[in-house]
């Protein structure tokens, strides 16, 4: 068998004119946050096809080390603490879904190459509580 | 919540507190401590922020951290006071097991902050000088003046002999009184001597002992009771000797006073020698006494320490041994010999008072019969007599007669009139003079007398200009006086009068 009647046989996805996915609003930093505060964050993406038009959405997710924390293209969040919280970097993700509801058409609708994309990162900077183990006091003797 | 505090004047005190941080670097931890809301002093730590002051103020204290919010403490009012005359009291409880080795420190103990201007205070070895006093009792006491020098008289008392196995007189023992200055927080010890009878006055409260028995049915000798400061010994009162099955113990030795012979016992008592430096341990034994050294055996390395009182070695229990139904020496500055009959009663230790201290009295004896060792502490000048009276005697210009006394001092004197209206010859003469008679006499007759006048009437209602006291029968525990006015001595209407110790 030739090398061409191998690829024959090979079924091989050919993205014709996929769109692109770039992102609009990138969250920011919310600076300090007090212990116990809350933040919220903005995130936005768009698509765009080189040369053609096309049918699709875009999905949003908000994530951290641990996963997806929110959907959306907004994020608050609640009762912060520099224990649980000060460091924690967040992205937000966009993902593009292609329109599959036109029936005949979908095989033909092509998937954004660059997807998902991920915004930039950003850090909770959460402040620390300080208590007083001890108040002021002498020794009685 | 406020904390306010009220302390002595002049009293340095440390102010702490410590703040914990949720996260981040605790050693960033700043510490602004504030009096009145200005800032005195900042420091960084991880641990306890301590402020040292002697200023009175509201104190409080701001915590900050590069990476959490500021937060202020509550407040510390510090106030201060006029220093009391309070001497802090500090006795050992336990056995010898509670003094560390090596410090001297009591590890077992109990503390009484005393204010001696009101009160003077006793104490005492036994049930019964528990009893008595209204102290707990205690062989092995420290002292110090707490919040200002103090000057005090303290009577030292040694131990009477045992008094438990025959009928026979155990030898009591010597007493002194001696004057100085606690200085502030200077450490003072105070032992004071126990019989170690074995009856219920005995409670093993690590007095001194005297010298026991080899043998027979002597009694021990009695405990002396001395003082140090720091671990230097300053003053002594020997213990009484023991009685023999047939013969009397001697007495102890006050304040530089040897002790007695025990009757029928050739040998001497305690001597007044200077304290060596050699330190003993251990009974004498074998009939020997020993001398006490001025200072205390380091438990360590056995060198001398002058620095505190160590442990039951210190050759406080150096009373001769008794044999053949004789006593027990008494123990002192040098102990007292045994007997070694039923002829020969112990010996007396001996006293001894260093030129740190003033000696007011010392007596042969005197710490009483069957009485373990004693300690007094009393202010200098509480012992005084601040009396007042008002006195009619004018029948004749129709007042009634009377004399009424209040007594305003810490004791009680009392006073009669004499030669009044037609009596005669009460007293030495027949001037008209009062006789005033003291609750507890002075040590001696070198006391101060101060009368200051009401009027000027005479008990009889009389106008004088002026009245010139005139004491005289001057007794330790009693005087009389006279009013010298133009023409005579009456008795006269008002006064009030003082009398405190030189």
């Amino acid at each position: 068998m030739s090398p061409l009647a191998f690829h024959r046989k090979l079924q091989t996805k050919v993205r014709l004119n996929s769109p692109i996915l770039s992102i609009v609003t990138q969250p920011t930093s919310s600076g300090s946050i007090a212990n116990l505060g809350s933040t919220s964050f903005t995130g936005l993406a768009t698509f765009t096809f080189p040369s053609t038009t096309g049918i699709g959405t875009i999905g949003y997710e908000w994530r951290d080390e641990s996963g997806v924390i929110g959907v959306g293209t907004q994020l608050t969040l609640t009762n912060l603490t520099a224990v649980n919280d000060n460091g924690r970097e967040i992205f937000h993700r966009a993902i593009y879904y292609p329109d599959t509801t036109r029936i005949g058409i979908q095989t033909f609708e092509p998937s954004a190459s660059n997807s998902p994309l991920d915004s930039n990162s950003v850090t909770l900077n959460v402040r620390s509580v300080i208590t007083f183990s001890q108040q002021p006091d002498t020794d009685d003797n | 919540m406020t904390i306010s505090k009220i302390f002595s004047k002049g009293t340095i005190i440390a102010i702490t507190a410590k703040a914990v941080i949720s996260a981040f670097d605790a050693n960033l931890l700043q510490y602004s401590w504030r009096r009145d809301g200005v800032v005195v002093t900042s420091v960084l730590t991880s641990g306890t922020a301590t402020l040292i002051t002697s200023t009175a103020g509201t104190y409080d204290v701001v915590v900050s951290h590069p990476n959490a919010d500021t937060i202020t403490s509550n407040s510390f009012n510090l106030s201060y006071r006029e220093p009391k005359d309070i001497i802090r009291l500090i006795y050992q409880t336990g056995g010898f097991a509670n003094i560390d080795a090596n410090t001297g420190n009591f590890t077992s103990f109990q503390v009484i902050d005393w204010n001696i201007a009101e009160k003077e205070f006793e104490m005492g070895t036994g049930v019964q000088d528990a009893i008595d006093y209204g102290n707990p009792s205690g062989g092995w006491w420290r002292v110090f003046a707490k919040e200002k020098d103090l000057s005090l008289d303290v009577t030292l008392r040694g131990s009477c002999g045992g008094n438990n196995l025959n009928s026979r007189t155990s030898g009591q023992g010597g007493t002194g009184t001696l004057r100085r200055t606690f200085e502030t927080n200077q450490l003072y010890t105070l032992r004071i001597g126990d019989r170690r009878s074995g009856a219920d006055n005995d409670v093993q409260v690590n007095g001194p002992n005297g010298g026991r028995t080899f043998d027979g049915s002597g009694n021990f000798g009695g405990g002396q009771t001395y003082m140090k400061r720091g671990g230097t010994l300053v003053a002594v009162a020997g213990g009484g000797g023991g009685s023999a099955t047939n013969a009397d113990g001697g007495d102890g030795g006050g304040f530089n006073v040897a002790g007695e012979s025990g009757q029928g016992n050739g040998r001497s008592g305690g001597r007044v020698v200077n304290p060596g430096t050699q330190s003993y341990s251990g009974y004498p034994r074998n009939f020997g006494v020993k001398g006490m050294s001025r200072c205390g055996l380091d438990a360590r390395n056995g060198a001398l320490l002058c620095t505190f009182e160590n442990g039951a070695s210190d050759g406080q229990n150096n009373g001769g041994w008794g044999d053949n139904n004789g006593g027990g020496g008494g123990s002192g500055l040098e102990g007292g010999h045994g007997g070694r009959s039923s002829n020969e009663a112990g010996c007396g230790g001996s006293g001894w008072a260093s030129s740190a201290v003033t000696i007011l009295s010392a007596s042969l004896g005197g710490g009483g019969q069957d009485h373990n060792g004693s300690v007094r502490i009393r202010q200098t000048g509480f012992n005084n007599y601040i009396v007042q009276w008002y006195h009619t005697t004018g029948i004749r210009r129709g007042l009634i007669p009377t004399f009424n006394l209040t007594n305003n001092g810490n004791f009680t004197a009392t006073v009669t009139p004499q030669n009044v209206g037609f009596e005669t010859n009460q007293g030495p003469e027949s001037s008209k003079h009062y006789l005033v008679e003291f609750e507890e006499p002075f040590l001696n007759t070198a006391y101060n007398t101060t009368f200051t006048f009401i009027g000027d009437l005479t008990a009889a209602g009389a106008l004088e200009p002026t009245f010139t006291p005139i004491i005289f029968d001057k007794q330790a525990g009693s005087f009389r006086v006279k009013f010298a006015d133009a023409d005579g001595t009456p008795h006269i209407r008002e006064t009030i009068f003082k009398v405190q110790p030189a």
